[in-house]
């Protein structure tokens, strides 16, 4: 099996605060669902953010998809980071003044790469009522509980295909039912879709879903060296 | 583009609260300036129309705005008034058109004129007949929308004081015709014949033949030469054509008066002429150019326009720091939603566009505002500034 990612003596610094993150090896398989874990501050969010291309390695070596996201131009960073990675984030960060179906469709009406037609459409409507969502297309993501809010940010991470899902602790603000019925949509979809799942959490409870376990510790020690 | 701009349209709508705020702001900030320039530029218009269309008046001496007002609207009271015979000063140097305006009909002004000055002014009756008789009235359009009269009805001159038992008794006028629009200030008033007016005005009179009548009551003195009647003989209220002869005037109509005369002179040097005898300090009267004294009055009108327009451009300098100042306020408040934009992969120029587009439709929706008021205030600018002049 090839990798999603392969990180080869990658370096990251934060100089204005002090920090840094080096790891010299981690490769993430097609298809695992892998969660990074580990203490706050101890760069998990900031991986995904260079997985992503949001930051920049200082040295070392980063592919994604077999692409070095390094080497792309900011906005070919973008086009790739929108057709490649699905994001979805702890505060569901979702447009409040959109209704669920444009928010479902945002990465379309954000970035000029991605080609909205009838299919992506259709495709909206059937990711929403995969996950339940189907009669509240028209409402205002205020209006929705916690747990809708975060259904429609899978579908809006999902809807553009995209090959990896990067997960910044998606279940953090939910309560114990949606935090189970969250995590078993997104491998759900993951396996159906075939996507890699790289999420970052602090729930050891929920670690037994995922194929594989990162403990950022392990980075920290050798910074830390 | 058209997505970024629909999701622009999106947050406009969302916070209609401010959008409506922002678009109030600039609109008034805009309009205010452009509709004052279109009521200046149409009171220019008229003002300057109607002068030019009256080469010179006469009037009683003292303020020569006065005199050109009222000789030109009607509506503010005259300086004073001169004797008819002042037109005969003007002799054969130019055409010279009387005009007596200071009685008025349910407040409406009533002009004594002659026929002159239907063709001056070129008013052409739009529905019944022109002046015939003594006692007819032509209403102007305006007039008589307002009135609410039609050719044959009647319309009661107004009482000089309504305390003077002893003074004038209203007449009764026959509504004879009524004018086409003219869009000036001859929409506004109704006309009647000098000698109407004089009649109104107590001048001239009629009643009963008392040649024949023996009611001692009704005969102060009677000799070869002239009956004497007694308070007891009334005259007629309303003139009709059983009536008409026992019209008559007491004195010179020479010395009848008049509010302003308004002379086309022949030629330029007979212009110069009349202007030049009207200088000199015998002169019973005075002469006006209406082009000069309008010019004088639209040269302090500009002036008066200069400190508004900048008023208005600082009023505009204030707006546009406004709108950055929201616009400042609504990037940082949309910094989290920017940021998310931005780790989905929005691009660059897609993010400044939200924030353009906004203010985009803003601007566009004032702009449509803007032209919308505009286009009304140009429409309705005619009739504002006719308002306007009516009502001084």
């Amino acid at each position: 099996m090839d990798d999603m990612i392969q990180i080869e003596q990658l370096q990251f610094r934060y100089s204005r605060f002090g920090f840094q993150l080096k790891i010299d090896q981690l490769h993430i398989a097609r298809g695992d669902k892998v969660a990074f874990v580990g203490p706050s501050g101890s760069g998990k969010t900031t991986l995904l953010n260079l997985i992503s291309g949001i930051s920049l390695p200082l040295a070392g070596q980063l592919l994604v998809g077999g692409h070095d996201v390094a080497g792309l131009s900011d906005r070919e960073r973008r086009d790739f980071r929108i057709g490649t990675i699905g994001a979805v984030f702890q505060q569901f960060e979702l447009v409040e003044y959109l209704n669920v179906r444009e928010n479902i469709l945002l990465p379309y009406l954000i970035n000029p790469s991605l080609k909205l037609d009838a299919s992506v459409r259709s495709r909206a409507e059937e990711l929403a009522a995969q996950v339940g969502m189907a009669d509240k297309l028209t409402r205002h993501v205020k209006r929705l509980s916690q747990g809708e809010q975060q259904r429609v940010a899978i579908c809006r991470a999902m809807l553009p295909s995209p090959r990896l899902i990067l997960a910044d602790e998606p279940t953090g603000n939910l309560d114990p039912a949606n935090k189970r019925k969250i995590l078993d949509l997104l491998f759900e979809r993951c396996l159906a879709d075939q996507l890699t799942l790289v999420a970052v959490t602090h729930d050891h409870n929920i670690l037994d879903g995922f194929d594989r376990t990162v403990d950022f510790e392990t980075f920290r020690s050798e910074v830390a060296a | 583009m058209s997505r970024t701009l629909y999701l622009a349209w999106r947050y406009v709508m969302y916070h209609k609260f401010k959008s409506i705020v922002m678009v109030s702001c600039i609109t008034l900030t805009t309009v205010l300036p452009i509709a004052l320039g279109i009521l200046l530029s149409k009171f220019n218009q008229q003002i300057v129309s109607r002068a030019t269309s009256t080469p010179l008046v006469v009037g009683a001496k003292g303020s020569r705005l006065d005199l050109v007002m009222h000789a030109l609207y009607f509506q503010t009271p005259p300086p004073g008034h001169i004797q008819m015979g002042e037109i005969q000063s003007v002799g054969d140097r130019g055409t010279a058109i009387p005009i007596h305006a200071r009685i008025r009909a349910q407040k409406v002004p009533v002009v004594g004129t002659t026929l002159e000055y239907f063709n001056l002014r070129q008013l052409n009756v739009a529905r019944g007949e022109g002046l015939i008789r003594l006692g007819d009235c032509v209403l102007g359009y305006q007039a008589a929308q307002r009135l609410g009269l039609n050719p044959g009805d009647t319309l009661l001159t107004d009482r000089e004081n309504i305390l003077d038992i002893a003074g004038n008794y209203p007449l009764k006028m026959r509504v004879r015709g009524v004018l086409g629009p003219n869009r000036t200030a001859d929409d506004n008033v109704v006309f009647v014949d000098l000698k109407t007016a004089w009649i109104v005005e107590g001048l001239g009179h009629g009643h009963q033949d008392l040649a024949d009548e023996d009611d001692e009551v009704k005969i102060l003195d009677r000799n070869d030469q002239a009956i004497t009647a007694s308070a007891a003989v009334l005259p007629y209220t309303e003139i009709n054509d059983e009536n008409l002869a026992s019209f008559h005037f007491h004195g010179d109509q020479n010395e009848f008066p008049i509010t302003a005369l308004i002379v086309i002179p022949r030629d330029l040097k007979s212009e110069t002429q009349l202007l030049g005898r009207y200088q000199s300090q015998d002169a019973t009267g005075q002469m006006s150019q209406p082009t000069v004294v309008v010019n004088e009055l639209l040269s302090l009108v500009f002036r008066v326009q200069r400190f508004f327009n900048a008023n208005a451009a600082l009023i505009g300098v204030s707006t546009v720091l406004m709108l950055i100042l929201v616009t400042l306020l609504s990037i940082r408040l949309r910094q989290q939603e920017m940021q998310t934009m931005f780790k989905i992969g929005c691009r660059r120029s897609t993010m400044a566009w939200l924030v353009g587009g906004e203010l985009l439709i803003v601007f566009l929706c004032s702009a449509v505002l803007v032209g919308g008021l505009a286009g009304m205030t140009n429409n309705i600018a005619g009739d504002v500034v006719r308002s306007l002049l009516r009502a001084q």
